[in-house]
C-alpha cells in the first residue's frame, strides 16, 4: 500500500510538472510585457495544478506590487519568505511593499532577548529544520551502530570522537525544530487584502466595530468561527473580521 | 419679672424670621418641654403674615389640671420690611405654672379672623415632681445633654444607592447667645466622596421651633455625601467650641437683681458641643436590568452631544462634544466609551466640569471635547455610544444614547496621498519611490503545494529504520559479547581440572624410561593451565609468549619467572638426551603442582 503511494508520488505528476514551468516561463514573458493581470493568472494557474516554489509566489508577488495591490503582494512576498526564509530579493521587495501599508503598529520593543530568539526560531523554516534535524540523527545512529560493530580498536576509537558531536548536532536540531512547529502553530499570520476591513467584537455581521485596518496589515490568526476570524495585530488589538478579507500565508 | 421675660422675647426677636405673605401663620412655643411642679412655663403664640398686627386678642390655651394660667407677659412686635414686602410678626407671651406631675399637650390656640379659623400646633409636656427633675430625664428628647445649646445633623436620607447624595446639615440650636463658633472636629465621612456646599462667610441665622421649644438656629456646615459602595456606614459627629454668653444667673427675685442681670455684665464661657453620629444604610443597586454600560453613577441626567460640522476635508479638525449634565456626583462621570474610527486621528479629550454646590443638592454638567482630525476621504460614521445611570426617583436604571455621526471626509486640498499613512521612519522614507527587485526568470524547483516533508511517509520512514538498524546492531553487538565473555569463563572455570587431569597423567609416566613422555605432560600441563587461565590459544604457546602475557596481568615477577623456569625446565628434558633421576622428576613434579597451586592463587 504505501509503496504504492511512492510510485504514485514519484510518476504521476510529471506531466503536471512541465506544465507548471511552462506557465511559469509564460508568466514570465507576459510580466515583462508589462502585462501583469495576465501574468498573475498564469502564475495562479500554477499553484492550481498544486505546486508552489519561492520563485512563484516571489514573482505573483512582483505582478501584484505593479497593480498597487499592496495586499496580496505581501501576502505573496511572505509566502515566498516561508519557502527561503533568507533570500534577499524576497526581503527587500518586501520591505518596500511594507511602506505602503497605512497602519503604523507601534510594536512594543520585545527586548533584546526576545528579539534574538525569534531571530533564531525563524533563521530556518520548518522544512528546513526537519530535514537537517532528520540528517543528524541519521549521521549519530550510524557512528552509534558503526561503534557497536566494529570491532577493531583504533577505528572504534575515531568514531567515538564523532558519537558525540552527532549526537549534541542531533539534540539543537530536534530542539529547535519543536520549538519552530510549536511557534508556527501560535503563529498562524495573515494579511489584510482589502483596501479597509472593519474588525468587529464579535464573529456576526451587526457587532460593534471596534476598531478598522487597511490593506496589507499583517495580523495573527488566533482562531475561526464560521467564515471569521479572530485576528490579534502585533499591538495587542483582537477582534473579529470576515476571513474573506485576510489571506492565510 | 416682667422685665426679665419681656427681654427675652426681644433678644429672640432679634432674629430674622421667616416671610409669610397673605396668610395668618401662628406658632405656639414654649421656652421648656421639661419642667418640674412648681417652675414656671413659658408660651409663646407667634402670628406671622401681613394681617398679624390686626388680630388683638388671642386666647392663652387651656392649661388643665396640670399648668396653672399665670397671666400675658404682653406682646412684642416685628416688623420687616423685605423687597417691598411687608412682614408683621407678633408674639403674645403667656405664663403658666406647672401644678401637677404628668404629660400633658397643650391644645392649640385657635384664632378666628375674616370667617377663617387659623390654628397653631399643640405642644407636649411633661411636668415630674420636685427633685426627680435628672438630668437624664431632662435630656430625654434632646439631642444633646444641654437643653439651652446643641448642635443637630441633620440628614436628607438615611437609606440611599450608592452615589445618591445624602444632604447633611449640621445646624446649631440655641436659646443662649454665642458669640463665637469654632470647629474643633469636622465630621468623619469615611466611604463618601463629599461636596461641601458654600453656606457663605456669614452664618444665615433663623428661627426654629424644635419640639415645641424657640430656638434660633443656624446652619454651620452642609455636604452633600454619596456613598461610594453599599453597606452600612456612619457619619461621624462635628463638634464645635461654642463662645457662650452666660448672665450670672441668682436665684432672686429682686428687680435690682434684674437690672444688673444685664448683659454688661455677663461673662463669655467656652462650650463644646458635638452631634450625634447617624448611620446610613446603603443599598446595592438592583442587580435586574442593569445596562453594561452602567458605571455606577446615580441621580438625574441628560446626555448632549454634538459636532460642530458634518462636512470637513482631510486633516481639517472637528470637534466632537459631549456633554453630560444633571443632579448627581459629576465629579465622577467618566469619560465616554466613544469609539472612533481608525481612519480619524485622535486626541484626549478636554474635560471640563461645573458644579453647583448651592441649593437642596449637588448639580453640574461635564463636558468632554474630542478634537478628531481625518485622515483618508469617505463617509465616516461615529456609533452612538451609550450612557447609564440609576435613576434614584424611578428606582430604575436609565440608558442614555447619543447619536450617530455621519462625517463626510472630502480630500483635502494639500498634498496627499491616499496609499501612503502619515508618520513614515526613516528608513521608510529613504525606500518610498524605490522600485522593486526584478522578478526570478530561472524555472524552480516546483514542489507539491502545501507539502511537508516532516509530514510525510519520508520523514517517518528515515527516523524509524536507522532506528531499527541501530536496535539490530545492539543486539549484535551484546551477542558476541556475552559469546566472548562465555568462552573465556568457559576455559577458566575448566583449567583447573584439566591441569589436575594432566598432573594424575604426569605421575602415571613418573619412572625413568617415560621420562620424555613426563616431560611432554607436565609443560603440556603448565602452558594449558596458564592459557585456559588468560582465555588464550594454548596451541603452539611458547615459554616468552606467555612470560609477557603474565607480566602484562600485573602477576608477581618471581612467580612468573619460577613458573617460567619450570616450562622451560620441562622442554629441555622433553627434547634433550640428558636424563634426570627419578628423584629430580619428583622433584619438579612436586614443584609443578605448587607453581599451578599458586598461579591459580594470584589469577
Amino acid at each position: 500500500m504505501t509503496s504504492l503511494m511512492i510510485l504514485m508520488f514519484l510518476f504521476m505528476p510529471q506531466a503536471d510538472l512541465g506544465q507548471a514551468g511552462f506557465s511559469f516561463e509564460n508568466g514570465n514573458q507576459l510580466y515583462q510585457n508589462g502585462k501583469y493581470e495576465q501574468a498573475i493568472s498564469q502564475y495562479r494557474s500554477v499553484i492550481d495544478l498544486g505546486y508552489e516554489s519561492a520563485s512563484l509566489y516571489y514573482n505573483l508577488g512582483n505582478a501584484y506590487f505593479k497593480l498597487n495591490d499592496i495586499g496580496h503582494a505581501i501576502l505573496y512576498y511572505e509566502k515566498a519568505k516561508k519557502l527561503a526564509p533568507r533570500d534577499a530579493d524576497i526581503l527587500h521587495n518586501l520591505k518596500i511593499a511594507r511602506v505602503y501599508v497605512v497602519d503604523k503598529i507601534q510594536v512594543p520593543n520585545p527586548g533584546f532577548i526576545i528579539k534574538q530568539w525569534n531571530r533564531l526560531i525563524t533563521f530556518f523554516n520548518t522544512h528546513q529544520l526537519s530535514v537537517m534535524m532528520v540528517a543528524f540523527y541519521i549521521f549519530f545512529l550510524l557512528t552509534l551502530i558503526l561503534y557497536l560493530v566494529i570491532r577493531k580498536s583504533h577505528i572504534k576509537s575515531l568514531i567515538k570522537f564523532l558519537v558525540y558531536p552527532s549526537a549534541f548536532a542531533f539534540a539543537v536540531f530536534l530542539l529547535l525544530f519543536l520549538l519552530r512547529l510549536d511557534y508556527d502553530r501560535n503563529h498562524q499570520r495573515g494579511i489584510v487584502l482589502e483596501e479597509k476591513v472593519t474588525v468587529m467584537s464579535a464573529p456576526s455581521e451587526d457587532a460593534k466595530e471596534v476598531f478598522s485596518i487597511h490593506r496589507g496589515l499583517e495580523l495573527i490568526i488566533t482562531d475561526q468561527s464560521g467564515d471569521y476570524y479572530r485576528i490579534r495585530l502585533a499591538d495587542g488589538k483582537e477582534g473579529w473580521l470576515p476571513g474573506s478579507d485576510v489571506g492565510r500565508i | 419679672m416682667v422685665f426679665k421675660y419681656a427681654k427675652m422675647i426681644c433678644l429672640l426677636l432679634l432674629l430674622t424670621l421667616p416671610v409669610q405673605a397673605q396668610t395668618v401663620q401662628i406658632t405656639a412655643s414654649v421656652d421648656q418641654t421639661t419642667l418640674a411642679v412648681n417652675q414656671q412655663l413659658v408660651l409663646s403664640v407667634e402670628l406671622t403674615g401681613e394681617d398679624a398686627n390686626r388680630i388683638t386678642s388671642v386666647p392663652p390655651p387651656d392649661g388643665g389640671d396640670y399648668l396653672r394660667f399665670y397671666g400675658s407677659r404682653g406682646t412684642s412686635q416685628n416688623i420687616q420690611f423685605i423687597n417691598g414686602k411687608t412682614s408683621i410678626s407678633i408674639t403674645h407671651t403667656f405664663v403658666y405654672m406647672a401644678v401637677k406631675a404628668g404629660s400633658y399637650t397643650i391644645s392649640p390656640v385657635t384664632i378666628k379672623y375674616k370667617d377663617k379659623t387659623y390654628q397653631s400646633n399643640s405642644i407636649p409636656i411633661s411636668i415630674v415632681k420636685t427633685g426627680t427633675s435628672s438630668p437624664g430625664s431632662r435630656s430625654e428628647n434632646r439631642e444633646d445633654d444641654s437643653e439651652d445649646l446643641f448642635l443637630r445633623m441633620l440628614t436628607s436620607k438615611q437609606r440611599v444607592y450608592p452615589n445618591e447624595p445624602v444632604i447633611v446639615t449640621f445646624r446649631i440650636y440655641a436659646k443662649v447667645s454665642v458669640t463665637g463658633i469654632n470647629p474643633v472636629q469636622m465630621p468623619e465621612t469615611t466611604g463618601f466622596w463629599a461636596e461641601e456646599f458654600d453656606l457663605g462667610t456669614r452664618l444665615q441665622t433663623q428661627n426654629e421651633v424644635y419640639k415645641g421649644v424657640r430656638y434660633a438656629v443656624a446652619d454651620i456646615k452642609k455636604y452633600a455625601l454619596f456613598p461610594t459602595s453599599p453597606g452600612k456606614k456612619t457619619i461621624g459627629p462635628l463638634t464645635l467650641d461654642c463662645q457662650v454668653r452666660v448672665r450670672n444667673r441668682r436665684q432672686s427675685k429682686d428687680v435690682f437683681d434684674s437690672f444688673f442681670n444685664d448683659s454688661f455684665f455677663s461673662r463669655t464661657v467656652t462650650r463644646k458641643i458635638s452631634s450625634k453620629p447617624v448611620a446610613i444604610e446603603v443599598l446595592p443597586f438592583p442587580a435586574t436590568n442593569k445596562p453594561s454600560e452602567f458605571s455606577g453613577l446615580a441621580g438625574r441626567f441628560d446626555l448632549n452631544a454634538t459636532l460642530d460640522k458634518n462636512n470637513v476635508k482631510t486633516n481639517e479638525g472637528i470637534t466632537l462634544r459631549v456633554r453630560i449634565s444633571g443632579q448627581g456626583n459629576i465629579s465622577i462621570i467618566p469619560k465616554p466609551d466613544l469609539f472612533i474610527p481608525a481612519d480619524f486621528e485622535q486626541y484626549e479629550p478636554t474635560v471640563t466640569q461645573n458644579i453647583n454646590r448651592s441649593g437642596n443638592g449637588i448639580s453640574g454638567h461635564k463636558t468632554f471635547e474630542y478634537v478628531l482630525i481625518p485622515r483618508f476621504p469617505g463617509q465616516q460614521r461615529i456609533r452612538p455610544f451609550a450612557f447609564s445611570y440609576f435613576d434614584t426617583g424611578k428606582k430604575d436604571y436609565v440608558t442614555l444614547r447619543s447619536p450617530e455621526f455621519t462625517i463626510n471626509v472630502e480630500k483635502g486640498d494639500e498634498e496627499y496621498n491616499s496609499g501612503i499613512g502619515s508618520g513614515f521612519s526613516k528608513e521608510e522614507i529613504e525606500l518610498i519611490g524605490q522600485d522593486i527587485r526584478f522578478i526570478k526568470l530561472h524555472s524552480p524547483r516546483f514542489s507539491p503545494l502545501e507539502s511537508r516533508f516532516y509530514q510525510s511517509f519520508y520523514f517517518v520512514a528515515l527516523l524509524v529504520f536507522p532506528a531499527l538498524l541501530f536496535l539490530l546492531a545492539l543486539a549484535y553487538q551484546r551477542h558476541m559479547e556475552k559469546l566472548n565473555k562465555n568462552r573465556a569463563y568457559a576455559r577458566r572455570r575448566g583449567a583447573n581440572r584439566l591441569a589436575r587431569k594432566r598432573l594424575s597423567q604426569t605421575k602415571a609416566c613418573l619412572g625413568e624410561s617415560t621420562q620424555k613422555e613426563f616431560y611432554s605432560e607436565m609443560s603440556r600441563a603448565l602452558l594449558g593451565f596458564a592459557a585456559d587461565k588468560l582465555n588464550i590459544s594454548s596451541a603452539g604457546i611458547i615459554s616468552t609468549e606467555l612470560e609477557k602475557s603474565l607480566k602484562a596481568r600485573g602477576l608477581d615477577a618471581e612467580l612468573v619467572d619460577m613458573y617460567i623456569a619450570l616450562v622451560q625446565k620441562c622442554d629441555l628434558y622433553r627434547f634433550a638426551t640428558t636424563s634426570s633421576s627419578r628423584e629430580e622428576m619428583e622433584q619438579a613434579f612436586k614443584k609443578a603442582k605448587e607453581a599451578i597451586i599458586k598461579l591459580e592463587k594470584a589469577l
